[in-house]
């Protein structure tokens, strides 16, 4: 064995070895099963298909021979269009007369009847055209569009309306949002934002901060989670606010840290359905109490509960102070009014996708 | 591959599709893994090509060349995956693990952590190349076709990370034998 062989061999064994054998994760088949049925095969177009596969399969002289045919159809076709155009007006022929280039919406250029197709969902944050978040900056904002979250453990697809400047953020299958984008002096990201999960049950934390005290009981309702929630040690909570988002209806809390979360570190306060420690940013960020506060809507979607998470505060986060942004008691102003835009944007499973 | 299947699948039969994804879905999420080196992006690159193949597969023109078809679509969501990579995951970290990754007793723990270490510096267009062809075992011709790029171009690719793969190794194992001496 030469030097170069036994290179390759211990790539190879590196390669083959690297994280053992791995299967397609449930999450991954169940998001593909959940998506099938309501994703539309794209169909070439009959014609041109055919057409296409009768050169694919002929030999090469009757490739040519069809490739001529199709030439000269079309100059036949072109000549008498221009034929048509260009004559005068002869004996059963109608004047054609060029007609004046305007704009005109695209709504509005189809007058033949035709069925009413049935709406198809937007398209999911991921397959969401992108743009520059700002002149100069990187690629990867997402085009103001109706959007769609996708996550196989929620009750059913969400929908939003993303304004300029927002991006997708996804950290998990079953754990998506978007944030607004931070600027240059925040390339890294801004953590201010939306975000959606869904609660497992049962796997709500009695105390965020100490995992030894268990999981809390009776967390499987609205108010059994906002009960969980209220009594968390070195949490403040509001009182409950009766909400309803897409008509389901639910609860809002507000948490903040109190005194005591002084120490706290790596809290988690419930845990997805697909497995995932939701922490209590920016409330503790970086194992530090912070005098921010997040609005959690709990939401009853079919007996399921559904939760979005807001950073709903006007200053800096914890996030681009983490990149030197200075304390700024308005920095997110202006993106608290789109925010609440998204916010009643929302629209979850069965219901109507206009706004 | 069977070519029914992937007929029945191409005329919208969604069992046949699910049972495509039973057959290759394991592998490209393997690969996707190996390309991207992170098992949220790898998922997600995953599930991006597979309804990627199910929207698509009425216009793959030869149901025999299904398996080398998705290959191309796993490489293009794995591009897209990692032009997203830069956002950070923040606020997250996954309780429940797939497992531990298998011992491997064929090379060492020093030289896999050695090519660990190096393969994670290569660009993704880079292991891409290598996945493909020392991974799943595509010629360059196939490796070509999967990645959409000029055939001189996945052998420049290739080149060029084996080159760097080998010098890393090389240099991490002059370090050690100058540290061991000192």
């Amino acid at each position: 064995m030469n030097r170069d062989d036994d290179f390759i061999g211990r790539l190879e064994d590196y390669l083959e070895s690297f994280d053992g054998p791995t299967p397609l994760p449930d999450r991954v088949r169940y998001a593909i099963r959940a998506d099938v049925p309501r994703t539309r095969q794209v169909r070439p177009a009959r014609g041109m298909g055919r057409m296409l596969d009768m050169m694919s399969r002929a030999s090469a002289p009757a490739r040519w021979g069809l490739a001529a045919a199709v030439v000269v159809v079309a100059v036949v076709l072109g000549a008498a269009v221009i034929n048509n155009g260009g004559a005068s007006p002869g004996v059963g022929s109608a004047p054609i007369t060029a007609a004046p280039i305007t704009a005109a919406p695209t709504t509005a250029a189809s007058p033949s009847p035709s069925p009413t197709p049935t709406p198809a969902l937007p398209l999911s944050l991921s397959d969401a055209p992108l743009q520059a978040c700002y002149p100069g900056g990187g690629v990867d904002c997402l085009e103001p569009g109706t959007y769609r979250l996708t996550s196989s453990t929620w009750p059913g697809p969400i929908t939003l309306d993303v304004p300029a400047g927002w991006f997708q953020w996804r950290p998990a299958a079953d754990f998506e949002g978007v944030l607004v984008d931070g600027g240059p002096a925040a390339p890294t990201e801004s953590g201010w934002g939306l975000m959606v999960a869904a609660v497992a049950d049962g796997a709500v934390s009695i105390d965020p901060c100490d995992p030894t005290k268990g999981l809390a009981d009776r967390t499987s309702s609205v108010d059994g989670l906002v009960a969980a929630m209220s009594s968390w040690p070195g949490f403040q909570a509001t009182a409950p606010t009766p909400i309803t988002v897409d008509g389901f209806s639910g609860q809002m809390i507000e948490l903040t840290a109190a005194p005591s979360a002084r120490g706290c570190s790596n809290p988690v306060l419930w845990t997805t359905p697909g497995g995932w420690a939701v922490d209590a940013y920016p409330i503790i960020a970086d194992s530090k109490a912070t005098a921010h506060r997040v609005q959690f809507r709990i939401l009853d979607v079919d007996g399921s509960l559904l939760v979005i998470r807001t950073t709903d505060f006007p200053e800096t986060s914890p996030t681009e102070a983490a990149q030197g942004i200075g304390p700024d008691p308005t920095r997110h102003a202006a993106d608290q009014v789109e925010l609440h835009q998204i916010l009643d944007s929302i629209r979850v499973t069965g219901a109507p996708l206009q706004p | 591959m069977e070519r029914k299947l992937v007929e029945r699948a191409m005329h919208g039969d969604e069992a046949a599709f699910d049972a495509l994804v039973e057959r290759v879905g394991g592998q490209l999420h393997s690969v996707a893994r190996r390309i991207l080196r992170d098992p949220y992006l790898a998922e997600d690159a995953t599930q991006r090509a597979l309804l990627d193949a199910w929207r698509n597969l009425p216009h793959l023109r030869d149901p025999d060349r299904f398996e080398a078809w998705a290959y191309r679509l796993l490489v293009n969501a794995c591009n897209a995956e990692a032009r997203r990579e830069r956002r950070h995951r923040g606020n997250l970290r996954l309780l429940t693990f797939d497992g531990p990754a298998v011992p491997d007793h064929s090379i060492g723990l020093a030289t896999r952590q050695q090519l660990d270490h190096a393969f994670r510096r290569l660009g993704v267009e880079h292991r891409t190349v290598v996945v493909l062809v020392h991974y799943v075992g595509l010629s360059p011709a196939e490796a070509a076709a999967a990645m959409g790029t000029p055939i001189g171009t996945v052998r420049s690719r290739l080149h060029y990370a084996l080159k760097y793969l080998r010098e890393a190794l090389e240099a991490d194992a002059r370090l050690e034998r100058n540290t061991g001496t000192a």
